[in-house]
Order: C-alpha cells, then sequence, then structure tokens
C-alpha cells in the first residue's frame, strides 16, 4: 500500500469507527426503548438496549480495526 | 615606505532608482472587495429576505426569519406524484412513489456526467487526444488510487468504485451551486436520506452478491456461523458462533453507517452553508463554501472506499481472515498471532 493510500485508508476506517459506534447503541437504544413501550417497563429495557449496543459496538470496532490493520499491513511471507 | 596605490575610489554604486511603491494591485483588488459588499448590501435593501410561504415584503425579523427562509427540511419537496396530491403525508416512514426535487437533481446530474463523458470519449484513439487523456488519466489515477488501499484484489471492482466517487461527487457538489437549495424543485441528491439509503442499499446488494457469487452460499454463511470450529471444541465453537453472530450484525449495520454518514455530512453542510448565509455577508459564505467543497469531495471518496474495502472483505475466504479467535482465545497451539509485527 502506497503512502497516500495508507494515509486515506486510516481517514476511511475512522469514519467508519465513530459511525458504527453510534449507529449500533443508537439501535440498541431504539429496540430497547420500542420494548419498553411495549411492556410499560421503562428505562429497563432501554438501559440494557444501550449497553447491549455499546458493546456491540465496541466488539465491531474492535475487528474492524484488528482487520483493517491486517489488510493494511499484510504479514511478510 | 611603500607606496599604496592609490585607494581606487569604488566606483559609486549605480542606486536603482526607486521604484514607486506598486499600488495598482492592491488597489484594485480593494475596489473589488469593496464592490462585492456594496452590491450585497444592496441586495439585502432592495430584495430583503420575506417569510418562507410569504410575500416580498412581508416582514422578517432578524435572526429567525432569515435562518428559516435557508433551512430545508430533511423530507425533499414533490416534484410529481402520480396521482396528483400535494406534500407526502408526514411521518417517519412513509409509502409514497413520487418524483422528489433530489431525485429530479440526481437524474440531471447523471445526464451531465454521461453526457460530458460520453463526448469526451467518442472516437477513442491509440494515440488519444485531449479529451479522451483527460479521461484516462482519471481513471488510471482512480484506480491506482483504490488499488493502493484494497489490493490487488479489488481490480474487477475499480469501475463501480470510479462510477461510485463520480456519481456521489458531483451529486453532492450540486448542492453548492447557487439556484439549487433556493429553488423548491433543485435540491442536492445526497442531502436526502432515501437517495443516500438507496446508494448503500446498491453497495451492500453488490458485496454481498460478490462474496456469495466468490465463496458459495455455504463458504460464505461459513463466515457467520462457523460451526466447523466445534471440532476444536464445544467452547471454541461456542465462542465463534458468538463471534459469528456479531459479524452478521456488522454487515447490516454497514449499509445503515455508509447511508447516515453521507446524508448527515451533505445535508448538515447545507443547513450550515444556508444558516451562516442568512447570518453574515459576502465573503465569509464563500469561505465555508470552499471548506463544503472539500469535505463534499471527502465524503464521496470515504463512501465509494468504503464500498471497495467491503467487497474485498466480503470475497475473502476465512483462511485469509483474522478469524482464528477461538483457538487464539484458548491458547490453542496452533493458533497464530491476528497483529502483525509493525515493519
Amino acid at each position: 500500500m502506497t503512502e497516500s493510500g495508507r494515509v486515506w485508508a486510516y481517514v476511511v476506517l475512522f469514519s467508519e469507527i465513530g459511525i458504527s459506534l453510534l449507529v449500533t447503541t443508537l439501535v440498541g437504544v431504539l429496540v430497547g426503548y420500542w420494548v419498553d413501550k411495549q411492556l410499560g417497563t421503562l428505562p429497563i429495557f432501554m438501559l440494557a438496549g444501550f449497553l447491549l449496543g455499546a458493546g456491540s459496538g465496541t466488539v465491531l470496532i474492535a475487528r474492524l480495526v484488528n482487520r483493517f490493520l491486517k489488510s493494511f499491513d499484510p504479514p511478510a511471507s | 615606505m611603500t607606496d599604496q596605490p592609490a585607494a581606487t575610489p569604488q566606483p559609486e554604486e549605480a542606486t536603482a532608482p526607486e521604484r514607486p511603491a506598486r499600488r495598482g494591485l492592491s488597489q484594485r483588488w480593494f475596489f473589488l472587495i469593496g464592490a462585492v459588499l456594496l452590491l450585497d448590501i444592496a441586495a439585502l435593501v432592495l430584495f430583503p429576505p420575506f417569510p418562507k410561504g410569504g410575500n416580498p415584503g412581508d416582514e422578517c425579523a432578524f435572526p429567525v426569519c432569515f435562518i428559516n427562509g435557508t433551512l430545508e427540511f430533511p423530507a425533499p419537496h414533490v416534484v410529481w406524484a402520480p396521482d396528483g396530491s400535494g406534500p407526502a403525508p408526514t411521518g417517519l416512514i412513509v409509502w409514497y412513489p413520487s418524483i422528489s426535487s433530489t431525485i429530479l437533481t440526481m437524474w440531471i446530474v447523471m445526464a451531465v456526467v454521461l453526457v460530458v463523458v460520453i463526448l469526451m470519449t467518442r472516437g477513442r484513439q491509440l494515440l488519444p487526444g485531449r479529451a479522451q487523456n483527460a479521461i484516462e488519466f482519471l481513471y488510471e489515477f482512480m484506480g491506482d488510487f483504490g488499488l493502493s488501499i484494497a489490493g490487488p484484489t479489488a481490480r474487477p471492482y475499480i469501475p463501480l468504485f470510479v462510477a461510485f466517487f463520480i456519481l456521489i461527487l458531483f451529486c453532492n457538489w450540486s448542492g453548492l451551486i447557487p439556484p439549487v437549495g433556493r429553488i423548491e424543485e433543485l435540491r442536492a441528491p445526497t442531502s436526502d436520506v432515501n437517495i443516500t439509503i438507496g446508494l448503500a442499499l446498491v453497495s451492500f446488494l453488490y458485496f454481498e452478491f460478490q462474496g456469495f457469487r466468490r465463496l458459495g452460499v455455504g463458504g460464505y454463511l461459513g463466515k457467520f456461523f462457523p460451526l466447523y470450529e466445534f471440532r476444536n471444541g464445544i467452547g471454541a465453537g461456542i465462542i465463534a458462533l458468538f463471534v459469528g453472530l456479531v459479524e452478521l450484525m456488522l454487515e447490516f449495520v454497514k449499509p445503515v453507517t455508509l447511508s447516515m454518514r453521507l446524508f448527515g455530512n451533505i445535508y448538515g453542510g447545507e443547513v450550515a452553508l444556508g444558516v451562516i448565509t442568512a447570518l453574515t455577508i459576502a465573503y465569509i459564505p464563500v469561505a465555508l463554501l470552499g471548506l463544503e467543497v472539500m469535505l463534499n469531495a471527502i465524503q464521496a471518496l470515504i463512501f465509494s472506499v468504503l464500498t471497495l474495502i467491503f467487497i474485498t472483505l466480503a470475497i475473502e475466504s476465512h483462511e485469509h481472515e483474522e478469524g482464528h479467535i477461538a483457538e487464539e482465545a484458548l491458547g490453542h497451539p496452533d493458533a497464530e498471532p491476528t497483529l502483525q509485527p509493525a515493519h
């Protein structure tokens, strides 16, 4: 990978990291809020959804970064 | 006693005649800047803003009315509806087939880009002319750039990468052309979440299709449901299944992130530009316009680069992934480190 390609790859990676964490957390909160509305248990499932969403987002980001870094620096044969 | 030669009188250094200070260029720029400012003030006085939906001459208080006059709400204006009805029904998600201002602008952008490219590549020669050379340079530059990021496996997908980049770039930039956004019938396509969701869905369907095509149904689904990991033990299998489910969720997060990032940046930029134009005058909006030109280009690049990267991730087989998670987690002797030492 050329130097300019690497720089832009990092820009893309950072952009994906931020939005992925936001989306997964938001989806978790919205799903939890909807379940709370159905069961009348506000804010239990909303908080659970937040934690699950944020946790999943963190795992996704860790795997994304790992995979991106590996593609940036392929192992020496 | 030595005779010191008489000091040769040094010729007087010819002093260049003092050039008068160059005031011409700075004066011209000063007058130009002043003229633009006066023109802006005259326009503000002669054609004052009026409330949205109101008539010229209606009272419009600064700053609220000024800002409201430039704001455009997320839902696009309906240019034509099959049943001839008025505005789209309100709601978060509505089914209302129609031609919106964003769809119309996107068609115009597509037509302009296609016509220009066809005209520039008409009658291709082995020794290219200026127009053909320009197109070839652009395509090869983008192709090399895409390959430098995604690797040689991305070569078959470079046409899609370049097409996405060109389309999204000009869709983004179309919102910065003055009539677009001020006329109801024209609006930047990517400032509409419907358009960005459509682009993201095309990207998503394409890289999923390529994954199934390259690896087969079993091979591709095996990345998300690695049942073969159970041969390394129940613990390893459960961990691998959990990781696979997380990966499956990541697949559906990808189109959401692609669409929301593009929509958020372009729509937010339009709103910011509208507010700054309403609150300030002349040169400050121009500075923000310059910033928006750059940011819009970056967002087009991010979308197309991510599509290319997602394609290459989808077509790589499980052996090439870092997915020996279970073995690493359990300290299996055959486990390989996922991170390579820095080169």
